[in-house]
């Protein structure tokens, strides 16, 4: 089995997983940025524009950038599984072993990535459709506990983190977006890479909805102290919460398949002879055992600001020795 | 047994003697009581006529074939010929002359009668079919409120007959296959020409073509061979009993199928959302067509995750319900002994139970069931303590949600789908109902209908007309849908 | 197939039937209604639980009020008190449906309390959108002499007599994670409802103090009165606000829509046009806090008796406003105005903000409109 997916659908991949995953690093993960997290998101957005535009117009050559690109969504996707086990375990699920919240998340990706790409590009089509309905019923229901005063100071903790979380999102970016290499003819590159700034921009706005729940320095508190900000709402009621937990898991679970889909989908392109499904079926075991590791935050967090330095220059570099193809012609 | 496919495969030779005995060999007669062979004169020559008792029709044979044969007088020095036969002397609209014992055989099966004449090496085929069929009647799983009533039947004929009332053009297709390799079905590939995309009416019918099973005992068994997802819980052909719909999707560019001793049609390809659509929505303003899509929307969705959610909520979290439904529920609750996915387990089998004795219950003793279905499902449980209330006011709702969907088996799909939700959100909580949603829509993405996303136009987006979930006015449908043909609707 | 089946009908069976899932079942929880957080006598952290005895009453009938339990029990903190109160409620306890938090004055005055309310707030599954009271005596008296005078149904017994307060103004709105969030926060302080219980089974008579009149002499069977603001600066107690004051501060604070008010012997009803406005000016390195508020009144009110009503009106409000600077406590919202003066944190914290609102001028600007003179 070949693992593909079409231009079209996997630009509504893209778009899901970016604007999921700028949400999760800046909202959740990283706390440097503080009230400036949206602004962070912002500039990640306009950082790796060009290389999207760049890896759609040109397909670069070679087999470095798909390994690299693989590895970063496959420790990417282990983090959103351990996110996506935190939250299940924070709502509910706190006495249950860790490998009965974890399996199903990887069952179920592995099975999802098995009905091959255009599946996952078509759920997240249809889930950027719902999504809006859906965060405009979370937000009518929140409205009255929304401080938008709670934004200033506009710049939160500076503009030196301020440009670090933008740099880190711009990592997360690459990894989140890995899918727009795969499809073998790029019908129109410009608006996949367009699809960056605007997967941005709507993380922007969600995290800015975020910070009016919770003020500043408990912004920059704990993950459960965010995590609780976000699925119980903090000063809302809690059975507001239905919508905000279909919401958040939903995110989360397209975030995680997009990952892993990408990550073994490129794996086959730099292991041409192995099957899809096996290559799935490595990509998922070994996301889950990284998510089982507990210095895997420590990690992702090592690696976020050099991600997209490093994703960029291999993407240069690859372009001026091996150079690219026409992005209308197929591979043999 | 090679002998009889020797046989099988020969032609006619032309000596009555050895074409009857022949025939007589294939048909086993005599130990086949109904295959009757009739020998007659005409003009000196011998011939013969035969035909299966009760599937052709004796009046016809009497009066338009033997009673022909022998008021026609000829003249002394002519020999008749299978041609003269033909055009002179049998009084039937439909003949034709065929020489393959295979092929003549196999019309005489299905109630057509075969003329032999000695010295001959063709048999003349006459229409005479006339087993009794059902009438035309009421549809009695797709009823409707306003619109036409009646439905398909078991015969084939009549089905094609009706589908032409609906869509009289001359540009409606009805090819004739048949499928089964030991025991034949006639199937009809129905399509209106020009409107249906030829890539299309190609898949169906080299999919129709390439059924390779000894039987095909109707509709049912064709849409196994023929659908693109065999393990899908959700079926990817549209079955109608209805003719007004089969014809409406006949002209939105969708081909159908219909079979022999089959009271319905196949539609393909097929969308979720014309698993919701129900005729009435066409003949109804477009406001209310579109209210009651929504209704089956929510009915549909209710159907799915109603149990799952309330076992989720109940379960785990306690937290997202009000404290004063929470004591409702765990006061009525008290006294239950089962465990709350216990009691949802027992009520839903209880409830599929019913179901399925009120299909199979004969109509006489039918009134039964509505006592011992109160019982499992009403007061008494309750008051057994077996079960509380408001389980019942789910399990009903949940049912009812069920019924709202116009499409039998994408029905008893979405209860498969109910048990899945209801597993996992019993072990998982929300977390697991919202797996068990994310799961199942990528499975619908994943899914196709001869090649048709299941979800287009939505997932993948392609132009088609506004009457997806909402119906739009009529005017402003002008769109044909993204499966037909290019150009304006056929019907216009 | 038949062996995948199998496989999956075990994993399956297992999963749902097998005991692995963690799931408690609704009807054998202790739902804790009010929790009341007292320091004993030998210092440890004394916790008592108002839990409804569901199931008492026959299937299908709502819970009416007196069906209630309360307990108590004692930990060195609050991770231990909680365990401890776990060992004592006899159902597994559920915090999720808490509708009011009350801690006594003594507990709320002690130096740690904003770290105690932070470690409450983490705890899994408390339902933080609970309101959050300050009891003037025992938290656990308070409790055990709660009684529900008016038979409403479980779910609003105490949230419909504390909205009822709130509506009127007589209390803040008191959310407990609204004191959480802004104890920890560089927003302002929070404001806790004040409540005591009255001495004696005799009828007590209310001190419900409208500005400017005399006692109400309103009379009531309950003990318990929910009357006034407990102050907080940085997480502790640092005074109160009667009634009367209450009713300003949630003037300032938007939430209420009409004040019953009294100059010069006469009553009058105003309503509020939209929310105050509060700015804050730091120009001159100093801060002055300016407020301005509208208001209509449908009485018959001349141009001079109008002046006079906003010159009291709005000399009530500087009273209370300077009252809160007296006490370090900001809960009006001026920090929030404040914060949109300064581009990053780190600078906002630099300029000690708190200081200068100690030391800030208070301007009011009170405009009131007779709906009758229009």
């Amino acid at each position: 089995m070949r693992l593909s997916i079409a231009s079209h659908p996997a630009r509504f991949a893209a778009l899901a997983a970016v604007a999921a995953r700028l949400f999760l690093g800046l909202a959740l993960d990283a706390s440097l940025t503080c009230n400036g997290a949206w602004i962070s998101a912002l500039i990640g957005g306009l950082l790796a524009q060009p290389w999207a535009f760049c890896v759609c117009r040109f397909k670069p050559r070679g087999k470095a950038l798909p390994a690299l690109l693989a590895l970063l969504s496959l420790l990417d996707a282990a983090g959103v599984l351990s996110a996506v086990n935190r939250s299940a375990g924070y709502l509910a699920l706190d006495r249950s072993p860790a490998l009965a919240l974890f399996l199903p998340t990887g069952i179920a990706a592995l099975w999802c990535a098995w009905r091959n790409g255009d599946a996952v590009g078509y759920g997240a089509m249809l889930w950027v459709r719902i999504a809006p309905a859906l965060l405009l019923v979370v937000a009518l229901l929140q409205w009255p506990y929304y401080r938008p005063a709670w934004l200033c100071p506009i710049l939160g903790s500076g503009w030196s983190e301020i440009l670090e979380g933008g740099v880190r999102s711009a990592g997360w970016i690459a990894s989140a977006s890995a899918i727009l290499l795969l499809p073998e003819e790029q019908d129109r590159p410009m608006a996949s890479a367009t699809l960056i700034p605007i997967a941005a921009g709507i993380s922007a706005i969600l995290i800015a909805l975020q910070l009016m729940m919770v003020p500043a320095p408990l912004s920059s508190g704990g993950w459960l102290d965010r995590l609780d900000a976000l699925l119980c709402n903090g000063r809302a009621p809690l059975y507001l919460q239905l919508p905000m937990i279909a919401f958040w898991f939903a995110g989360l679970f397209h975030l995680v398949l997009c990952e892993l889909f990408a990550g073994a989908a490129l794996i086959q392109r730099v292991f041409r002879r192995l099957d899809g499904k096996i290559c799935a079926l490595i990509v998922v075991a070994a996301a889950l055992m990284l998510s089982r590791l507990e210095a895997l935050p420590a990690w992702i967090d090592a690696v976020a600001p050099w991600a997209y330095p490093a994703v960029g220059a291999l993407t240069a570099a690859t372009m001026l020795l091996k150079g690219g193809r026409s992005p209308c012609l197929s591979e043999a | 047994m090679e002998n009889r496919e020797k046989r099988l495969r020969s032609q006619l030779t032309g000596a009555l003697s050895k074409d009857v005995e022949t025939f007589r060999a294939l048909l086993n007669s005599p130990v086949n009581s109904d295959a009757q062979f009739r020998f007659l004169r005409l003009a000196g020559t011998e011939l013969c006529v035969i035909y299966i008792e009760g599937m052709a029709d004796d009046k016809k044979i009497n009066d338009f074939v033997l009673r022909a044969c022998a008021e026609r007088t000829l003249p002394e020095d002519m020999v008749p010929d299978m041609d003269y036969l033909a055009q002179n002397v049998l009084e039937i609209a439909q003949c034709e002359t065929e020489s393959r014992v295979e092929v003549i055989l196999g019309k005489v099966v299905t109630g057509m009668t075969a003329v032999l004449m000695d010295g001959c090496c063709e048999a003349a085929l006459l229409e005479t079919r006339g087993y009794p069929a059902r009438n035309v009647n009421r549809t009695t799983n797709e009823s409707v409120v306003i619109g036409a009533q009646e439905g398909f039947v078991e015969s084939l004929r009549t089905n094609m007959t009706l589908l032409r009332r609906y869509v009289p053009s001359p540009r409606l297709i009805t090819e004739c296959l048949e499928v089964g390799r030991a025991v034949p079905c006639r199937v009809v590939l129905a399509y209106l020409e020009g409107t249906a995309k030829p890539e299309i009416v190609d898949a169906v019918r080299s999919r129709l073509k390439g059924i390779d099973a000894p039987t095909v005992q109707g509709l049912g068994t064709v849409q196994q061979l023929i659908e693109d997802s065999p393990w899908a819980l959700l079926p990817q052909l549209l079955e109608t009993e209805r003719p007004d719909r089969a014809a409406s999707c006949l002209m939105e560019g969708q081909v159908a199928i219909l079979a022999d001793n089959s009271p319905c049609a196949l539609i393909a390809p097929v969308t979720l959302f014309h698993q919701l659509h129900a005729s009435d929505d066409s003949f109804a303003r477009w406001q209310y067509g579109s209210f009651l899509r929504l209704i089956r929307v929510a009915g549909m969705l209710i159907s799915v995750f109603l149990p799952g959610l309330y076992i989720a909520l109940t379960d785990y979290h306690m937290h997202l319900l009000p404290l004063s439904l929470i004591g409702s529920i765990a006061e009525a609750r008290a006294n239950v002994p089962f465990p709350i996915l216990a009691e949802i387990l027992i009520m839903e089998f209880s409830f599929y139970l019913i179901n399925e004795a009120g299909t199979r219950m004969p109509q006489q003793i039918g009134s039964a069931l509505g006592i011992v279905g109160a019982l499992i499902l009403g007061q008494a449980a309750v008051s057994a303590s077996i079960i509380s209330p408001i389980l019942i006011i789910i399990v009903a709702i949940t049912g009812l949600g069920n019924y709202a969907i116009p499409d039998y088996g994408f029905g008893i799909g979405l209860v498969i789908c109910r048990l899945f939700v209801i597993a996992l959100g019993a072990a998982l909580g929300l977390y697991g109902v919202c797996l068990a949603a994310f799961v199942m829509l990528i499975s619908l993405c994943g899914m196709r209908s001869v090649g048709i996303p299941y979800l287009a136009p939505v997932a993948p987006r392609r132009p088609h007309n506004p009457d997806l979930l909402l119906r739009l006015p009529v005017w402003l449908q002008r769109r044909p849908m993204f499966f037909a043909a290019n150009g304006r609707k056929a019907s216009r | 197939m038949l062996i995948r089946s199998l496989i999956a009908l075990i994993v399956l069976s297992s999963l749902t039937l097998g005991g692995c899932h963690v799931s408690g079942e609704l009807e054998n929880q202790a739902y804790v209604l009010v929790l009341g957080i007292d320091r004993a006598a030998d210092g440890q952290l004394l916790l008592t639980a108002r839990v409804p005895q569901i199931g008492k009453g026959k299937p299908g009938e709502e819970s009416g009020g007196g069906d209630y339990l309360a307990f108590s029990a004692n930990g060195a903190d609050w991770p231990h008190a909680l365990d401890a109160l776990e060992r004592a409620t006899p159902r597994q306890m559920n915090l999720s449906h808490i509708g009011m938090i009350v801690v006594s004055e003594a507990l709320a005055k002690e130096e740690g309390f904003g770290e105690l309310i932070a470690r409450i707030a983490k705890t899994p599954h408390l339902y933080t959108t609970a309101r959050f009271a300050v009891c003037a005596g025992q938290a656990s008296e308070f409790i055990g002499a709660m009684k529900t005078v008016i038979g409403t149904r479980l779910s609003s017994e105490i949230s419909a007599m504390l909205d009822h307060y709130v509506r009127q103004g007589f209390v803040p709105d008191g959310i407990f994670a609204d004191a959480c969030y802004l104890s920890r926060s560089i927003y302002g302080d929070p404001a806790a409802i004040l409540c005591l219980l009255m001495p004696g089974e005799a009828p007590a008579v209310s001190m419900i103090d409208p500005i400017g009149s005399p006692d109400a002499g309103i009379q009531s069977p309950m003990r318990q009165r929910y009357e006034g603001a407990a102050l907080f600066r940085q997480g502790r107690m640092v005074g109160t606000l009667d009634a009367g004051q209450t009713r300003l501060l949630n003037l300032i604070r938007g939430s209420i829509e009409a004040l019953p008010f009294e100059c010069d012997g006469k009553a009058f009803t105003l309503t509020t046009e939209g929310r105050p406005h509060l700015s804050v000016d730091l120009e001159d390195g100093g801060a002055a806090l300016s407020l301005r508020v509208r208001l209509t009144t449908l009485d018959d009110v001349c141009a001079e008796d109008a002046r006079r009503l906003e010159a009291r009106l709005a000399s009530s409000l500087i009273d209370v406003i300077r009252e809160c600077q007296r006490l370090g406590a900001e809960p009006f919202g001026f920090s929030e105005a404040a914060a949109g003066h300064f581009a990053t944190v780190p600078d906002w914290l630099a300029s000690d903000w708190r200081e200068q609102y100690r030391r800030a001028n208070v301007t009011v600007q009170v405009e009131i409109h007779s709906v009758e003179a229009q």
